[in-house]
């Protein structure tokens, strides 16, 4: 045998001998970790299911407080709840809380109740021939979808919603596009304008 | 990458720079796109082996109209037939709500090439796309306003099944381990195992002097011999314990002890002493569970 082969078989015979030594041990400790894992699985569970029964709750109207540290899942309720009844600054609120954790898509769907909840005071006020009050809303509204629409490319609800907002009010653009970087979007090179309330056209 | 299936080349060789530089805009396709849609534009400019292109002249993401978004922009460096290829992948997104099919432009822009005889602006032309409406002009007449717009969607729920699952795992894997470790310390229902002979009476102690408060050392003496007869296979006198310990290498670190439990063992019985006082029952215990450690790592 040679020399490298005997350190090889030493180094074998070493390494089954500390094994064998520390194998009762660590099957205890795989035990242990086994049961910890377990234990915070089923609490991560609990919380899920927690977490669903709010969002239930808060779908069929029942006004559940959500902490703006909750889940964004629940936060997304949260907000869906809020835009239903037209709270638009506390669902605002909640979408900023909400652009704070999760998924891009959470966050698109976020912003996209957010602007349907706009877009609907927009519908109420033109209803009401209050169309120069409706006209910040339908922006704003646009916005919110285009935000939307940027976090999730794929959305298409907020594209059509997008489309209706955009045939309320549309923008004109006041320039000449020639030359791409150098333009900014400067809000102010545009002006918007309501070409009066639509005969159940939006 | 989708732009692999380009299907539109745009050509725009740039005479004024002489030789080499040419500019080529593809994308995936130049129609059909609607609001949000995301364009993929590939940008190739070819240049001499030695210029360089300056990464500050690259079109910066962002706002670029009222209804185009530069979202992003990556820079490849690569070389085609000798000349420099810089392959600028760019990727906008399209806002404007079209009321009718029509064509969009894509703003040009300027790249600076830095070459040996100085820095010349490479100009990557305009070019237009066709935009699409999602919907017809005149929808048909709903009742209400709010029915014109797409509603706000199901709730989305927190993922349960994963937690569930993994939890399901990690019990059935720990209730695993929990066996293995029960037979390999030879717990209930595995006190039996001709293998465990020591742990099993190491467990019996301790079960006993916590139900009695103590133990009887004369029984406990039997019951180590009758644990080292089983695990000889034969019974076991102090005369055969070097061939005992030959057989069974990993008790050999206890040679002492046994000599010890030997001689006490003897003393106990044959010269009509209770005890000895160098080799009580707690020796005993641990001389036992020594016994039962030296077991599980044989």
């Amino acid at each position: 045998m040679t020399p490298l082969a005997i350190r090889a078989a030493r180094l074998r015979h070493r390494a089954t001998a500390l094994w064998r030594e520390t194998r009762s041990s660590l099957l205890v400790a795989l035990c242990l970790a086994l049961v910890l894992a377990m234990a915070a699985s089923l609490v991560d569970w609990r919380r899920a299911v927690e977490a669903n029964d709010a969002i239930e709750a808060l779908r069929q109207g029942r006004d559940i407080a959500v902490d703006a540290n909750a889940g964004p899942e629940s936060l997304l309720a949260h907000i869906g709840f809020l835009a239903k009844r037209g709270e638009i600054d506390r669902a605002r609120a909640m979408v900023e809380a909400l652009d704070q954790s999760g998924s891009a898509d959470l966050h698109a769907r976020g912003h996209y109740l957010l602007a349907n909840a706009l877009l609907r005071k927009a519908f109420d006020l033109i209803e009401r021939t209050e169309v120069d009050a409706a006209n910040p809303f339908v922006n704003l509204a646009k916005r919110e979808y285009r935000r939307a629409l940027q976090l999730a490319p794929d959305y298409w609800d907020a594209k059509f919603n997008l489309d209706v907002a955009a045939r309320l009010v549309r923008d004109f653009p006041d320039f000449e596009r020639k030359s791409g970087d150098e333009l900014s979007a400067d809000p102010k090179k545009l002006w918007t304008d309501i070409p009066g309330k639509p005969k159940g056209l939006p | 990458m989708r732009i692999a299936c380009f299907a539109l080349a745009l050509f725009a060789t740039l005479p004024a720079f002489a030789q080499d530089i040419a500019v080529r805009i593809r994308s995936a396709r130049p129609f059909g796109y609607f609001v949000g849609d995301l364009i993929h534009a590939r940008v190739d400019v070819s240049s001499p082996a030695n210029a360089t292109l300056s990464r500050a002249s690259l079109p910066k993401a962002g706002a670029l109209s009222g209804s185009l978004d530069l979202r992003d922009v990556e820079l490849h460096e690569t070389s085609e037939n000798g000349a420099r290829l810089w392959r600028l992948d760019l990727t906008y997104q399209n806002f404007y709500v079209a009321l009718d099919v029509r064509e969009i432009e894509i703003p040009g822009f300027d790249l600076t090439l830095l070459t040996a005889a100085g820095a010349e602006t490479v100009k990557v032309p305009a070019w237009r796309v066709g935009v699409s409406p999602l919907r017809e002009i005149t929808p048909q007449k709903q009742e209400e306003a709010t029915d014109y717009m797409r509603p706000d969607g199901s709730a989305a729920f927190v993922d349960e099944a994963t937690p569930r699952h993994f939890a399901i795992g990690a019990g059935a894997a720990a209730l695993l381990a929990l066996i293995l470790v029960a037979r390999d310390r030879a717990w209930p229902p595995f006190q039996m195992r001709k293998a465990r002979v020591f742990s099993a009476l190491a467990n019996e102690f301790s079960a006993q002097r916590i139900a009695s408060g103590g133990v009887d050392f004369g029984a406990l003496t039997q019951s180590v011999h009758r644990a080292l007869d089983r695990a000889n296979g034969a019974t076991l006198l102090s005369a055969d314990l070097p061939a005992f310990l030959l057989r069974r290498p990993e008790f050999a670190p206890l040679r002492d002890d046994f000599e010890r439990f030997f001689a006490a063992s003897k003393e106990r019985f044959f010269s009509g002493q209770q005890s000895s006082n160098d080799f009580r029952a707690e020796q005993l215990a641990q001389f036992v569970s020594a016994l039962a450690r030296l077991e599980r790592s044989g």
